[in-house]
């Protein structure tokens, strides 16, 4: 029943928005529109995988916020100080995973109440970051640092969208990419079928010799390392500087996109794409229909909450997500 | 006392300690001294206020300055009881309400418009009313999500905050509705002083009538919580959603009527706010208003409870003129950022207290169960 929902929301969400507008709506809106969607679209998928990974585990981790915050504040600064990229990502990835173990031994180890963990982690990485920032780069800000290389594909052929995705950050065909990946570890292959597992009936999972805790661990890490590169690419792969807070909520939409996708990658990737689609469309509507800048900025979160409301999912969620496991 | 309560006590007095020591560490990374850094936070929140009144004053308080860092303190502390018993109220009934920067924010607009549309004392006791409402209806709109359409209330409050934000920055920026044209600034016309609560303590920025009516609803949680039958079912779904139902609780209404009990407290934190302190709505005001996010740490701390959570928010709002007031030991713009990570840190060990104390007497030998502990996992 949900599942054939979904259409008819994309369609209805899509129509209410172009109707609203029709009266301005312009040839010229359109340019730039699936670049634009593209670049929205790159931090969710991301973040989202990590999150689905997580969430298969049976590990809700609403930290992933904080965890965009840290990848981008220490990833530009790692960019910074070793002058290469490359490095940036690998710091970023590196303080993710340390910040998503505390969780993970929080909610692991410790059985924490998980939302509540979750919180913490994103409250402490917004101080820590803007700490860090205050204390290192001061009112200057971030210089000019090494960015993620934007790569040229000869693309400039296909019609419409030529252009639009010739030239395109190197994170947004990784963030691509990483959807087919995560499909066949996550729906091909006796790791996910043991993941999934553990996310849904760790009892049984541990009886037959899986190792509950060992699984779960790896999820929530994995999850830590792709927010953090999530939040590396806004800092220097899309703007090339940090902000404080600069993730603005994106962290807390990626677990929305999770739940609308149905906790399948290939979920992920179409609710990240029409989320960025209504971000996209709000920022040109902006421009060429003088729509003010708070109506846009609210349409993503808008648009995030009525498609929770008609998807309704939850029968899709792993059936021991948020519930701790120990094997007394 | 009993001695679980003083346990209960102890063990948050110890997590408190534990962030700072935490935190004391991050002061070390960036360079500086935690323990001068701690102290003028003490002083910078008045702390030491009452210590002038030692016969000779013997830590040489001065009294000017500790009077009005106290005040200054009290004033931070009256939104976050409201805020801390806004998220309380919600997780006695087992849910996590993050909407609380929603709700204070539109509590402060149906505040704001009341007050002003029917001035005077009339003016302001309908606005604190259509404040607790406005609240109220931003929390029940969470509730029946997550009652009718399972929709996450941790995922829903977050969007509402972000969605209530906009839309009222929407109304009082330059052009909008409510915007105040004479200013050329984003923000509503002042109201007028005989619609603005009265100050109690201080002179102006003074401690204000809400810091009461803060206490009052403190009072009022603490009496419906413990002695209604809706309290009673309240912490029946919290304790137990499946056993509720199964006892005859009506699961959902309860949970809408819980987030809507939790959105009234929030929505009080804005309609105080506006009539005591801001006496105009701005647009900054919207855009920072993060009171709602510290409410978490409040509630958490203060284990849900009236008196816990009337602790809590002081110790939060010294947190925060305390850091306003550092300068000096510790540069004073990374004084606010260092109040997020000491939140945080609360937030964190709070939140795994219970296990964290189970786990610490678990690493005693046990008698009888030692043949389960320490197998590897």
């Amino acid at each position: 029943m949900s599942r054939r929902l979904i259409p008819i929301v994309i369609v209805a969400v899509t129509f209410a928005l172009l109707l609203g507008v029709s009266g301005s709506l312009r040839a010229s809106m359109t340019v730039g529109l699936v670049g634009a969607t593209l670049r929205y679209a790159t931090p969710l998928v991301l973040a989202g995988l990590g999150a689905l990974v997580a969430e298969r585990s049976g590990v809700t981790n609403i930290g992933i916020e904080g965890l965009m915050l840290t990848g981008a504040f220490f990833g530009i600064w790692g960019a910074d100080i070793t002058g290469s990229w490359v490095a940036g990502l690998f710091i970023a990835a590196a303080t993710g995973a340390l910040l998503a173990a505390v969780h993970a031994f929080f909610c692991i180890h410790l059985q924490a109440n998980q939302g509540i963990s979750g919180v913490a982690l994103t409250v402490l990485a917004t101080g820590a970051t803007s700490l860090a920032f205050r204390a290192i780069y001061g009112s200057v800000g971030t210089p000019a640092v090494d960015r993620i290389p934007t790569i040229s594909l000869p693309l400039t052929w296909l019609p419409l969208i030529g252009h639009q995705v010739a030239k395109l950050n190197l994170m947004v065909w990784v963030a691509l990419l990483s959807v087919p990946l995560a499909s066949v570890y996550l729906e091909r292959t006796s790791w996910g079928a043991r993941l999934s597992a553990v996310g849904e009936h760790p009892q049984a999972a541990a009886t037959v010799g899986i190792p509950v805790h060992k699984y779960r661990y790896s999820a929530v890490i994995f999850s830590g390392v792709a927010a953090a590169i999530a939040g590396a690419y806004l800092s220097f792969g899309l703007l090339g500087s940090f902000s404080e807070g600069m993730s603005a909520g994106r962290g807390f939409i990626a677990l929305a996109v999770v739940i609308f996708g149905g906790w399948r990658s290939s979920g992920v990737l179409v609710a990240a794409l029409l989320f960025s689609f209504s971000s996209a469309l709000g920022d040109s509507l902006q421009t060429n229909a003088d729509v003010s800048a708070n109506l846009v900025s609210l349409l993503p979160y808008a648009a995030t909450l009525i498609v929770l409301v008609v998807a309704n999912r939850s029968s899709a969620a792993p059936a021991a997500l948020g519930r701790p496991f120990s094997h007394q | 006392m009993n001695e679980r309560r003083l346990v209960r006590v102890m063990s948050a007095v110890g997590m408190v300690i534990g962030a700072l020591f935490a935190s004391g560490i991050v002061i070390l990374a960036t360079g500086h001294n935690p323990l001068p850094a701690y102290g003028a936070l003490v002083r910078g929140a008045g702390l030491d206020w009452p210590l002038q009144f030692i016969p000779g004053n013997p830590f040489g308080v001065d009294s000017i300055m500790a009077r009005s860092n106290l005040i200054a303190t009290l004033v931070q502390a009256t939104p976050l009881v409201f805020t801390g018993l806004a998220v309380s109220f919600a997780l006695r009934a087992g849910l996590f309400n993050i909407g609380g920067t929603g709700q204070m924010v539109t509590g402060a607009l149906g505040g704001y418009v009341v007050t002003d549309a029917l001035g005077g004392p009339l003016g302001l006791t309908g606005g604190l009313i259509a404040g607790a409402l406005a609240g109220a209806a931003m929390g029940a709109i969470a509730g029946a999500l997550k009652g009718y359409r399972s929709v996450n209330e941790v995922i829903s409050t977050i969007m509402l905050n972000y969605i209530a934000v906009f839309a009222i920055r929407e109304l009082v920026s330059i052009g909008g509705v409510l915007q105040d044209a004479s200013t050329g600034q984003g923000t509503s016309a002042r109201l007028p002083s005989s619609s603005v609560l009265p100050i109690l303590w201080g002179e102006i920025q003074g401690v204000h009538l809400g810091a009461v009516i803060a206490l009052v609803a403190a009072v009022v949680y603490k009496v419906v919580i413990d002695h209604t039958p809706f309290g009673f079912a309240v912490r029946a779904v919290g304790a137990n959603r499946s056993a509720a139902a199964y006892a005859g609780t009506p699961v959902r209404r309860i949970t809408v009527a819980a987030l809507a009990v939790a959105g009234a407290f929030g929505g009080l934190a804005g309609a105080s706010e506006i009539t005591g302190v801001q006496h105009r709505l701005t647009e900054n005001f919207v855009a920072t208003a993060q009171i709602g996010f510290v409410g978490i740490a409040v509630a958490l701390l203060g284990r849900s409870t009236a008196s816990g959570v009337v602790i809590a928010a002081i110790l939060f709002g010294s947190l925060d003129s305390g850091a306003r007031a550092l300068s000096g030991e510790f540069p004073s713009d990374l004084a606010r950022p260092l109040a997020t990570v000491i939140q945080g840190m609360i937030i964190l060990l709070v939140g795994a207290e219970a296990v964290l104390r189970h786990w610490l007497e678990r690493r005693r030998p046990p008698v009888g169960r030692a043949a389960t502990v320490g197998v590897p996992t």
